[in-house]
């Protein structure tokens, strides 16, 4: 058993950020990972702080927080945001109203922006249409957000808090209307185990339902479903978007380091167990920024993917549900008499610091801790040192930049130049390592063969170190592939066409995989 | 420059056509911009294995399943050349190679261990791998080095005994890595890299004693493709001679050691029958007289070339080849604008499931052909009078479900350089 005072359910940036909140005003917490920090939503987001301007006329108060939000993590993660500014843009045809009712909204919420002419957007932004009539110029900005969760993730660990990936949570403790701790299992060891603790906070984002069930809560949510298509180049200095009702089309074109990430807007979310992205979408996102940027249409595509938003079904009755950005904590003592037991909703990557702060605030009242939120006050770790401090406990230490290759050390993934030794470094701790970990933790796969070619390497080198459970590798592999598929069919024409055709021959040519077990 | 016949593409089945053609008397002329798959590709001829309907069970020979195609796929390129032919096609190639150089028939299916523990069932196989047959029982041992890249013992090891359980068949399999302080010092070798140095006898002594303790009861030991990279033959006669024990090869990932023997051996036999190889020339357009081609243009040491020939092999490959392009609106032929039989759209190209077992609708585009590999239209008329088309480009195959790429390859190859003498 295991004895702390708050157990945070989730492994995004509002996770890692109330770990991280708590732990700074001296709170021991245990942050509950069902897999690692890269797993679910993180690795299927844009990575936009947003201005808030494409909100400010739907929903201007959660504009204003987005902004507000949106300046405190540039300050605090200076040394991976990228401030890139961002482009909302008017094409023929599109509503010259809204532009002037935005603008105004805007001054009103003290969020800068500034009207340029075709020209002046085409001197900002050269890879614009020639189309543009006009264009707004908001302080958009963009974070890598699995770097921001790590940041979170490892600062909170400074602090104390403790960090367990690749644990489910079975079961919630609940004695006589009060949450006592949650039931664990850890992946990895198969060991189950009891946290018991004063208060839990589901933070599990597209999970949250299910957690809060654990503990008799329904909690009836809905459903949008955003699809992207990642590009193997960077198209944008910044961001890119229409200037419209974000309802409307809403696709964005978000510059993500050396690559770019194209989105749509939210989508109704018809099949729950199907969330992918089909070629139909990949062709309706690539047609959309390619009215914006034209080269969206000429670049290679390298993945695909999906992602599920969750909104409670009614807020405010004057908005729709799914435009709804604000952050709601819900404390379930007031709501359905669990005392002890939150869940968070609403938070967005911009907004993730201040439904931590939120989250944690409630979770002090409960404890009757006085110790006020210092988060946007203390800037994050730095890059370079998420790659050298290695967490206590059970997280494995993380290299986010290509290390300079040892004497003997051989390249193992060419899109990347990622090297054996760095592998290696990432398989701190023995276990049952999935690919997809090792490939979060040193960006190995994440090129234009998308894993392609190195997967069987990668495998290789665990067999090399009796990290595989003998004779499974090749399922490994098999699933691995079958996933990778998923992101790279509905991008497959042209030369990511002509790769996957070669990948495919090896596969099931040369090895006949296909009718392996 | 005038010829008799130019092929354009210069993987399997545009050499194989060129020397059919040239057997016959013709000047030849192979365009190509590539060395085509030959370099990808494992070194094994696969000539057909599976069903194409979404069987996943091994067990008709090759000649069974092509006469089930035939009976079931009219337009499928081994229907259009007919058993016989395809086997005078493995006939002819043969005899392009060193005697014995390739051994198999379209009677029955060699079954084999790859790189990464899997079975693969396969047609022809080189003399460097033909120890190798899984249905030869005994104990075989695996042999990887320290350092060297994409081949892993104990990654192999385990997973070829799990599918050898798994097929019932007996042959027991053990895995062993060795250092050699020659080739650590080099680090990160590649099998290309080690297969060059495996010429010298002195490193092959060493090899050899440190391979010679793990062989114990084994009768056959494996490598990955690194007995040599011209030759195969002095090598492996060396250790076995050394292991007391029969020497094989594994294939594994490219780039292809065999492939590039096979090579070398083909355009020796090119060579010797007088064609010209214009390897790393690109062939951009062709000019049309009426319903025949007069000429093709060719990008050639930073000029276009005009080429004149009576007969044209169009050899350009599929997808992977370029000799079909893939647009988000649709597949085309660039050389020759052909019409490609092809789905319906984007959407449907392709299944969920990378390892459906129906295959992908896609994989089956390309050219529609007639029996003299003629392109036709979809009622078929034959588009092009002097022009043959062959290989991957041919619509109908799914070589990755079917295992038949190669095999369709020499067998079309064969077919369309022996027609093009007609012309």
């Amino acid at each position: 058993m295991e004895q702390t005072d708050v157990v945070i359910i989730g492994g995004g940036c509002v996770a890692a950020g109330i770990a991280r909140d708590l732990s700074m005003r001296k709170i021991p917490c245990i942050l509950l990972m069902q897999k690692d920090p890269a797993y679910g939503f993180i690795s299927r987001c844009s990575g936009v702080l947003e201005s808030g301007a494409l909100h400010a006329v739907a929903d201007p108060v959660a504009a204003r927080e987005f902004y507000f939000e949106n300046r405190i993590i540039s300050r605090i993660a200076e040394s991976f945001v990228e401030e890139t500014d961002g482009l909302l843009v008017l094409l023929p045809g599109d509503d010259l109203e809204y532009i002037s009712q935005l603008l105004q909204t805007l001054r009103q919420l003290g969020i800068p922006a500034r009207r340029l002419s075709a020209r002046k957007a085409m001197d900002k932004e050269p890879a614009l249409a020639p189309e543009v009539i006009e264009a707004i110029a908001v302080p958009d900005a963009t974070v890598n957000p699995y770097t921001l969760a790590l940041a979170n993730a490892h600062s909170a660990s400074e602090h104390g808090a403790q960090l367990w990936i690749d644990c489910t949570v079975l079961a919630m403790l609940v004695e006589e209307g009060e949450v006592k701790g949650v039931h664990t299992r850890c992946q990895r060891t198969g060991e189950e185990i009891d946290i018991r603790a004063r208060c839990v906070i589901n933070a599990a984002s597209a999970n949250v339902s299910a957690i809060a069930a654990m503990a008799g809560i329904p909690l009836p949510l809905g459903f949008s479903k955003l699809s992207f298509v990642l590009t193997e180049s960077r198209l944008t200095r910044g961001v890119v978007r229409r200037c419209q009702l974000p309802s409307l089309k809403g696709e964005v074109i978000v510059p993500s380091e050396c690559q770019t990430i194209l989105r749509t807007a939210p989508m109704e979310m018809l099949n729950l167990d199907h969330v992918a992205a089909s070629p139909e979408e990949v062709d309706r996102i690539i047609e959309q920024a390619g009215q914006m940027v034209p080269s969206a249409r000429e670049t290679r595509a390298i993945r695909a993917f999906a992602t599920i938003q969750t909104f409670l079904e009614i807020r405010r009755p004057s908005i729709p549900p799914a435009a709804y950005r604000g952050i709601v904590i819900l404390d379930h003592g007031v709501k359905d008499g669990v005392r002890g037991f939150y869940t968070v909703l609403g938070g967005k990557l911009t907004t993730y610091r201040r439904a931590a702060q939120l989250a944690s605030d409630a979770v002090c009242r409960r404890l009757g801790v006085s110790a006020e939120c210092t988060t946007h006050r203390e800037t994050l770790p730095k890059m370079e040192d998420l790659s050298t401090k290695a967490t206590a406990g059970r997280m494995p230490s993380v290299t986010p930049f290509a290390q300079a290759p040892k004497p003997g050390d051989e390249i193992v993934c060419q899109c990347k130049k990622i090297y054996s030794s760095e592998i290696e470094n990432s398989l701190v701790s023995p276990g049952p390592f999935g690919l997809g970990d090792i490939q979060h933790l040193t960006g190995a796969g994440i090129g234009s063969c998308q894993g392609g070619v190195c997967s069987t390497r990668i495998l290789s080198i665990l067999a090399d170190k009796g990290m595989l459970p003998e004779d499974k590798s090749n399922k490994a592999l098999r699933e691995f592939l079958e996933e990778r598929w998923k992101g790279v069919f509905p991008v497959a024409w042209g030369d990511c066409l002509r790769e996957e055709e070669l990948i495919r021959a090896i596969v099931m040519e040369t090895f006949n995989l296909d009718h392996s077990k | 420059m005038d010829f008799d016949i130019i092929v354009v593409g210069g993987g399997l089945s545009g050499l194989i056509s060129a020397a059919a053609a040239a057997e016959a008397g013709r000047r030849v002329c192979v365009v190509s911009c590539g060395t085509g798959d030959l370099l990808n590709f494992s070194g094994c001829i696969d000539l057909i294995a599976y069903h194409p309907g979404g069987s996943t069970r091994l067990g008709p020979t090759p000649a069974e399943l092509m006469e089930r195609l035939a009976a079931e796929i009219p337009q499928h390129p081994y229907t259009l050349v007919g058993k016989s032919g395809i086997e005078r096609a493995i006939g002819f190639f043969k005899s392009l190679l060193p005697e014995g150089e390739y051994s198999g028939d379209i009677d029955r299916l060699i079954q084999l261990p790859t790189a990464i523990g899997t079975i693969k069932p396969t047609g022809l196989v080189p003399r460097s791998m033909a120890a190798g047959a899984l249905d030869q029982g005994g104990e075989m041992l695996v042999v990887g080095f320290q350092g060297l890249r994409d081949f892993s013992a104990p990654y192999m090891a385990p997973n070829l005994a799990a599918s050898l359980a798994e097929a019932q068949l007996s042959a027991v399999v053990r895995g062993e890595t060795v250092a050699v302080d020659a080739l650590s010092r080099h680090g990160g070798a590649t099998v290309g890299a080690l297969a060059r140095r495996l010429e010298d006898e002195a490193l092959l002594g060493i090899i050899a004693e440190k391979v010679r303790p793990l062989v114990g009861r084994a009768s056959r030991v494996g490598f990955p493709t690194i007995l040599g990279f011209m030759k195969d033959g002095p090598t492996r006669q060396c250790l076995e001679e050394r292991l007391g024990a029969r020497v094989f090869e594994i294939p594994g990932l490219p780039p292809s050691v065999p492939g590039q023997r096979l090579a070398n051996h083909i355009q020796n036999a090119l060579n010797r029958r007088g064609v010209c190889l214009m390897l790393g020339d690109r062939a951009l357009g062709a000019q049309m007289e009426g319903q025949k081609c007069r000429s093709i243009r060719v990008a050639r040491h930073g000029q276009i070339t005009e080429m004149n020939a009576r007969g044209f092999i169009l050899a350009t490959g599929g997808i992977r080849n370029g000799g079909l392009q893939a647009f988000r609106s649709g597949i085309r032929e660039p050389l020759f604008g052909l019409p490609v039989r092809q789905p319906s759209g984007r959407g449907v190209w392709f299944r969920s499931s990378l390892f459906d077992p129906e295959g992908h609708p896609l994989d089956r585009a390309g050219v529609t052909a007639n029996v003299d590999l003629h392109p036709v239209d979809e009622e078929g008329r034959i588009l092009l009078e002097n022009v043959r088309v062959c290989g991957r480009i041919l619509a109908w195959q799914d070589p990755f479900k079917e295992k038949s790429g190669s095999g369709v390859a020499i067998a079309t190859g064969y077919k369309a350089g022996t027609l093009s003498t007609m012309e």
